[in-house]
């Protein structure tokens, strides 16, 4: 079956010229992608989290600085950025600078298929990028995402190896463009200032656990946290909370994933040992004297 | 000449009490041009409005005319938002109407919004400000959230009808239900399935119980088996229920007493809902079928195969039927030859890439439209469309008065001719002549629009996408449909020539949507000099998140100045999404930094 594209022949051009530059802008896209972790470290702070944290960038890259400069003469022409079917710059935070970036992931995943992918033996699918298309609402949207999902997980009665091979494509090709997003507020304690993440783009605890690493050592670029996710990982300085809808707020990490999603309204980062003490408050009041008690007897 | 003014001395009453016949908006309207006279009358004694775009009157204006409103109807943004083609925060607020109407309509009694943001404010606001309120539906709305409605629950002393559809509703616990107040016994329509969260399930049981009037009662998928059976022990009179998840054991309680439940129900027409639906539950709906003329298993992926053909074999009174394409041409068989008076058919894809052996193909509408000839609205997702099977489907159901067709792949041609579908969606246009709304796909040259300027004259809504090839097509439809209300177009190759070809027509429609057009600035600009009652609105999506980031991060002040960037020289620029639509109110005050009215 002939594959046909649907994205207009310009935009597939810029597809390819814009990906070495896409990869900068990564973290400024705020597209989390397990994928694309390690490109974290070595993307620009935008404009707007300079100004708000004082830091200054310490390699910020030569696409990152075209950005700001570039962004000034903005002030003045919007000419470059009116245009529909750009040849030349196109602004970073632009929506088809977005859409091309899930284009350029599409081809960045075919480009390094991951394991499970190179399994697949049938002719791989283009998958289409084309925003609003097709006009179904996106409540029904998610129900396929559930739908296909399931069908990767479980072994279902109907399932043939074709199918879910087709699945593994879909899994892949949905999550860039008709996933739902998902996104939630992390505050980092200590810091009036929080940042936001895509749980839909994950699809583990570890994978969460570094994407909010790499999202957050810029905050302590001063203290102790490095940025190598080893050490990140044993380290027992912060622990990482979640609110639900009922507003408490629950260690991450005990349920499985899909229901940890399910339930999430906002991330917390707190010191262990401050954690400690709030923990203190849940504690009934029994149990406390029961802790103190014991101590007592104890001393 | 006596005769005509014999009616001046009509007292003011008798004329109300004729006018009172007239139900027909339109009819209403025609009435209230023939003099002042009649303008006071019908204004006075009006009760129901229909405002079809928000932004096409101030809500001041409105509510002023008519203060004695009972029933008010809105729609807000365009339908292309429905499918994120429109910004967020572009518009389309409830407040302005909403205190509008407190200010000057007190009997206000019910209030229907589609596409429309509502926040939990205002809906304090509506359920304080009008005593006798009643009837709540909310279609496709955003920006509330669950305590909105445990304020409508709480405050409303003769809740009628709550009826929440596709909306996000941001949820904020389940605690809303307990807010019905125990004296509450009105309830005669809930609907909260598209809620995503949990719900209260001793409460809503509660609520359903004291609540003998329930006659439409749709649940979300939170709603287990066990307390769907209780509800329906509780309610034998329902004619409309949309069941929660549907996931039960054969041997359990549950299911045992949900097939005792569904059996006393024998007023029971109207079936939705079925999430995670297992087969053994399907069975418990088998004894209900026959009478059934709704259902809805859109929601269901799970229902296929041998399943979907059991159930519905029984269903031959079905007049709507919302499936999966999932259930297959064999699937669309069999409800071919088992609902023959089926009237309304949507067919929805499961899957969005490869045709997999169980997704509709044009054989299955083919087989349908033999079956069911008095099929009259029709919605179907499918891979690939033929122009035989088109024109076979127009030859046997010549009654269609929506027909949409879209193939998931754009610019898809005929496969086994490989041309374009002009001769196909040509057909359905020629032998319809009661079409009133239309949707193509597929590869589609200026011919389609040819035909469908000649023939469909009683179109009021078309969807174009990726079609056409020359200005010529839009001026076709432009031209020819003389009944056109709303037409809707993206990525098509039509420019400024199709724009400015009859710039009259749009005063005659009720709007215009264009992305991914071919259009410029200079065309836009043309067109708002030459049309003043015409809004002429240009979203620009980059143009906000510049002026957010640069707000933050530069030190300079990008002034809200939207002429400077409007009129900076290069016209030629092409416009990303148009929006045009007819209005006596001007240009909108609450536009967001990224819609520019030119």
């Amino acid at each position: 079956m002939k594959t046909i594209q649907f994205e207009t022949p310009a935009r597939q051009e810029n597809a390819s010229m814009m990906h070495e530059s896409v990869n900068h802008l990564d973290l400024s896209l705020g597209i989390s992608s397990s994928n694309d972790a390690c490109n974290y470290k070595n993307a620009p702070k935008t404009a707007k989290r300079m100004i708000s944290f004082q830091t200054e960038p310490v390699d910020a890259s030569p696409a990152y600085k075209k950005c700001v400069s570039v962004s000034s003469r903005m002030a003045f022409d919007y000419s470059y950025l009116f245009s529909h079917c750009p040849t030349g710059f196109v602004d970073p935070w632009s929506l088809a600078a977005r859409q091309q970036k899930a284009a350029a992931e599409q081809a960045h995943l075919k480009a390094n298929p991951n394991p499970t992918s190179s399994k697949i033996a049938m002719e791989p699918q283009q998958a289409p990028v084309v925003v609003g298309w097709p006009p179904i609402r996106s409540s029904r949207k998610s129900l396929i995402n559930q739908n296909l999902t399931k069908s990767c997980t479980i072994d279902g009665k109907d399932s043939t190896l074709k199918s879910e091979k087709l699945a593994e494509t879909k899994d892949a090709a949905i999550r860039l463009e008709l996933r739902p997003t998902l996104y939630v507020k992390v505050n980092m304690e200590g810091f009036s200032v929080g940042r936001k993440i895509d749980l839909s783009a994950h699809n583990s605890y570890e994978s969460l656990s570094r994407a909010l690493q790499n999202m957050f050592c810029n905050f302590l670029s001063n203290k102790l946290i490095s940025k190598d996710a080893h050490a990140n990982a044993n380290n027992s300085e912060f622990i990482l909370l979640y609110e639900d809808y009922e507003g408490d707020k629950i260690l991450v990490g005990d349920v499985p994933w899909e229901l940890f999603l399910k339930s999430v309204k906002r991330l917390y980062i707190t010191r262990h040992s401050s954690a400690q003490e709030k923990a203190g408050d849940g504690i009934k009041d029994s149990q406390k004297e029961e802790a103190n008690h014991l101590t007592d007897c104890s001393n | 000449m006596k005769v005509q003014s014999a009616m001046f001395y009509f007292p003011e009453e008798v004329i109300e009490h004729i006018f009172s016949f007239l139900t027909h908006h339109p009819d209403r309207n025609t009435v209230s041009t023939v003099c002042k006279a009649w303008y006071k009358i019908e204004r006075l004694s009006r009760c129901e409005v229909f405002v079809g775009n928000c932004y096409a009157i101030r809500p001041d204006r409105a509510a002023a005319r008519f203060p004695g409103l009972r029933s008010l109807t809105l729609k807000g943004k365009p339908h292309f938002a429905d499918f994120d083609l429109v910004p967020p925060d572009w518009g389309g607020l409830a407040g302005p109407w909403i205190e509008a109407m407190a200010r000057s309509c007190p009997n206000l009694e019910e209030l229907r919004m589609k596409r429309m943001v509502v926040s939990d404010e205002s809906l304090e606001l509506l359920v304080h400000a009008f005593p006798n309120f009643k009837a709540l539906v909310l279609v496709s709305c955003e920006g509330f959230s669950t305590d909105g409605l445990a304020a409508v629950a709480r405050s409303c002393k003769s809740l009628r009808e709550l009826d929440l559809q596709e909306n996000e509703i941001e949820d904020r616990g389940p605690r809303w239900l307990n807010s019905f107040p125990d004296m509450c016994t009105s309830l005669v329509s809930l609907n909260f399935a598209c809620l995503k969260g949990e719900v209260n399930l001793k409460s809503l049981e509660r609520l359903v119980c004291r609540s003998p009037n329930l006659k439409c009662l749709r649940l979300n998928r939170a709603v287990p088996v066990e307390t769907l059976a209780k509800i329906m022990n509780q309610c034998p009179n329902l004619e409309d229920l949309g069941t929660g998840s549907l996931l039960a054991d054969q041997f359990s309680e549950a299911y045992v007493s949900l097939i005792s439940a569904l059996q006393k129900c024998k007023k029971l027409r109207s079936l939705s809902g079925f999430w995670d639906a297992s087969p053994l539950c399907l069975l418990a709906v088998y004894p209900i079928c026959a009478n059934l003329t709704g259902l809805n298993l859109s929601y269901a992926p799970t229902v296929q195969g041998q399943d979907f053909i059991n159930l519905i074999q029984h269903c031959v009174k079905l007049l709507r039927l919302w499936v999966l394409d999932s259930v297959g041409d064999k699937g669309l068989a069999v409800v071919a030859s088992a609902c023959k008076e089926l009237q309304e058919l949507r067919v929805f894809p499961s899957d969005l890439f490869a045709a997999g052996p169980a997704t509709v193909t044009e054989e299955g509408l083919v087989a349908i439209s033999t079956g069911c000839p008095k099929l009259n609205s029709l919605l179907y997702f499918c891979h690939s469309m033929t122009n035989s099977a088109l024109i076979t489907v127009s030859k046997n159901c010549p009654n269609f008065t929506r027909f949409r067709l879209c193939i998931l792949e754009p610019r898809k041609p005929d496969p086994a001719t490989n041309e374009p579908l002009d001769e196909g969606f040509g057909a359905v246009v020629k032998t319809c002549k009661n079409l009133r709304r239309f949707s193509i796909s597929g590869l589609l040259t200026d011919q389609v629009f040819y035909y469908i300027g000649k023939y469909a004259k009683a179109l009021e809504m078309l969807s174009i996408a990726f079609a056409g090839d020359t200005d010529q097509g839009m001026t076709y439809v432009l031209n020819g449909c003389k009944n056109l209300r709303k037409l809707e177009i993206r990525d098509c190759p039509f420019g400024d020539g199709a724009l400015l070809a009859d710039v009259t027509k749009y005063e005659t429609m009720r709007s215009l949507w264009m992305s991914s057009c071919d259009i410029s600035l200079r065309g836009c600009k043309a067109l708002a000099t030459k049309m003043p009652s015409l809004n002429v609105e240009i979203i620009n999506e980059w143009e906000a998140e510049m002026e957010e980031n640069l707000n933050n991060g530069v030190a300079e002040v990008i002034s809200n100045n939207n002429n400077k960037h409007i009129n900076n020289g290069n016209d030629e620029r092409k416009v990303e999404k148009l929006y045009v639509y007819r209005t006596v109110g001007g240009p909108r005050t609450d536009a967001p930094d990224f819609v520019w009215t030119l």
